[in-house]
């Protein structure tokens, strides 16, 4: 028993003492960057690490799996609000603060730099000025913008064909933000994108979606739906689990939500007209529905700057690091309630995303900016909570555009290998 | 009355286990600390508990520290119990915190051993099916592994490296991302 004792040269070859099914039970404590160290201190440990798949169940458990918040525009406001639960889901390495001026710089120190998410896509936000940034993780990668080559289509007049020419960049890439704005944004909020599957789905003005896969290096240009009734359809394209899907929900009829699933079996694709709701109960509920506040909340970050860009530290203390992960099968549904007049012009709720992981749409409203969740399989309606913004000044609180963020925890920017 | 005391004297007897260690020194502790191994539980439902548990895998000195562990961690969980039954007093809930902080304190020390001992706690703990012990020291070897090189492990747990220098290069190019 003594010569176990702790002395300065370790005990012979004590790790291998240990069971492969014990020695996995030590190892599945390890982040992904220490199992990938730990496959390699000999063949046992990377059995340990291989039979059981540990490495991947690791990686699996730090990516995109949950929807954690809506992430919300505000015309006129400088910073992207989070919109989510004020609860700690349970499991989580950290709390993901709304607050990226806090930890990201703003783009040549300056302090008029708008916080505006452009877009988002497997936890990782596009802000202006090509800068990538993962709030959970709090990495910040820039985008090196324009690339160099640069490729682009240029149709020839000498050979009457559209051909394929790259440009080389001569000097260095361009760091100002106000000058590559609106490429940024050609390339993120005004083309929708979905990657869903290892394909990428873009959007176009005319409806057509652009499938590219990332694998082949080839795309595929698919035909919008027939939309009956609607001429010039304000079609969203939005991906989920199940697939990539076109909602239309026009100002112009309210109260008619269509939504389409593309169907890519038999290698043919087309877009099948799922669901075809009258939201007019949606709406009746939600009129009678008079509670303001909800199971979500705004982290409220813009209130805390004042005219001048500053941060108002004296406000922050009710500003708590809010983070919440929404149960939508178990949160309060609106009930039908007692009857009401239901009044036309309460119509006006515009649809501002989908569930990344389930058949669920958000709607927004101007009048009360009130968040909702809408089930359309079930057709049941849940009460988000309050989704206008505390201000000092601004008195515009429509939404403008929102995406659904689902954190990623994984420490590298997937791909930055 | 009398009756009624010889009743509970022989509960209280009843309650208690004997544990026998590999070293045939014997322990004698509560069903309460005892059914924290799953394997003690299963025996004592299964009723082939009399005359002692013979725990042929476990030393005097590892299972000392089992049953010490064991020990504390049943009176964290009745303690539980007693709180949850009675309504969620402020009260009530500063004496959990500062029981569960004492009891965090408690898992610190217990870990402070060398490494031979901590690999016998947990070998025990696999053996005996004790969850929480398992967790607590599988997390103490994993939190000495992590942000160490593949060399460093070896060094610290004297293990030689039996892959040829290709395979080690593959594992390196699976994963490169971990190695820069």
């Amino acid at each position: 028993m003594e010569q176990h004792e702790e002395s300065p040269s370790p005990s012979p070859a004590s790790a291998r003492r240990l069971p492969s099914d014990v020695l996995a039970d030590v190892l599945r404590h390890l982040p992904p960057r220490g199992l990938a160290a730990a496959r390699c201190v000999c063949t046992d440990w990377r059995a340990a690490v291989d039979d059981r798949g540990l490495l991947r169940a690791a990686i699996d458990a730090l990516l995109p799996r949950s929807l954690d918040a809506l992430l919300v525009n505000y015309p006129g406001f400088l910073h992207t609000e989070f919109f989510s639960r004020p609860a700690a889901p349970p499991g989580r390495p950290a709390r993901v603060s709304g607050e990226l001026s806090t930890y990201v710089p703003a783009p040549g120190g300056d302090y008029r730099y708008s916080y505006t998410v452009r877009d988002h896509c497997n936890g990782l936000l596009l802000l202006d000025g090509h800068m990538v940034v993962n709030p959970a993780t709090r990495r910040i990668e820039d985008i090196a913008w324009p690339p160099s080559p640069f490729t682009i289509p240029v149709f020839s007049s000498r050979t009457g064909q559209w051909e394929r020419r790259s440009f080389v960049r001569e000097g260095p890439a361009l760091g100002s933000v106000a000058d590559m704005l609106p490429s940024i944004r050609i390339l993120a909020g005004d083309l929708p994108a979905v990657y869903w599957r290892r394909e990428l789905y873009v959007q176009d003005q005319t409806n057509f979606v652009m499938r590219i896969s990332l694998e082949s290096d080839k795309y595929q240009v698919i035909k919008p739906p027939l939309v009956t009734g609607c001429t010039n359809p304000r079609l969203r394209l939005a991906g989920s689990e199940k697939g990539v899907y076109y909602v239309l929900h026009d100002a112009t009829d309210p109260r008619r939500l269509r939504v389409w699933i593309l169907d890519e079996s038999c290698g043919q694709m087309k877009w099948v007209l799922k669901y075809d709701h009258d939201l007019s109960p949606v709406l009746e509920l939600w009129n009678r529905h008079d509670k303001l506040d909800g199971p979500w909340v705004l982290q409220d970050i813009n209130y805390y700057y004042d005219e001048d860009h500053e941060r108002n530290e004296e406000d922050m203390e009710e500003a708590v690091d809010l983070k919440l992960e929404w149960d939508s099968d178990n949160d309060d549904f609106l009930e039908e309630g007692t009857e009401t007049d239901s009044d036309g012009s309460d119509d006006d709720i515009c649809y501002i995303g989908f569930h990344p992981y389930k058949e669920v749409v958000f709607f927004s409203r101007s009048m009360e900016c009130k968040g909702l969740a809408y089930h359309l399989s079930s057709s049941k309606v849940q009460n988000l909570g309050n989704l206008s913004p505390k201000s000092r000044n601004v008195t515009c609180y429509c939404v403008g555009t929102a995406f659904c963020f689902t954190p990623c925890w994984l420490e590298e920017l997937p791909g930055s290998s | 009355m009398a009756s009624a005391g010889s009743g509970d004297e022989k509960a209280a007897a009843a309650a208690m286990i004997t544990l026998i260690s590999s070293d045939n020194e014997k322990f004698e502790v509560t069903e309460a600390t005892a059914t924290l191994s799953q394997t003690i539980r299963h025996m004592i439902e299964d009723g082939c508990t009399d005359g002692g548990v013979p725990l042929p895998n476990v030393t005097s000195k590892i299972l000392a520290r089992v049953i010490e562990y064991c020990k504390k961690h049943a009176t964290a969980a009745a303690g539980e119990e007693g709180s949850s039954s009675s309504f969620s007093d402020a009260a009530f809930l500063e004496v959990d915190r500062a029981f569960l902080e004492e009891l965090e304190e408690f898992d610190d020390a217990f870990l402070e051993v060398d490494r031979a001992t901590l690999f016998d706690l947990i070998l025990a703990a696999n053996y005996l099916d004790i969850k929480g012990l398992l967790n607590l020291t599988c997390q103490k070897v994993a939190d000495s592994v992590k942000g160490k090189t593949p060399e460093q492990i070896r060094e610290m747990y004297n293990i030689v490296n039996d892959l040829t220098p290709e395979e080690e290069a593959e594992i390196r190019r699976e994963t490169q991302w971990a190695f820069e």
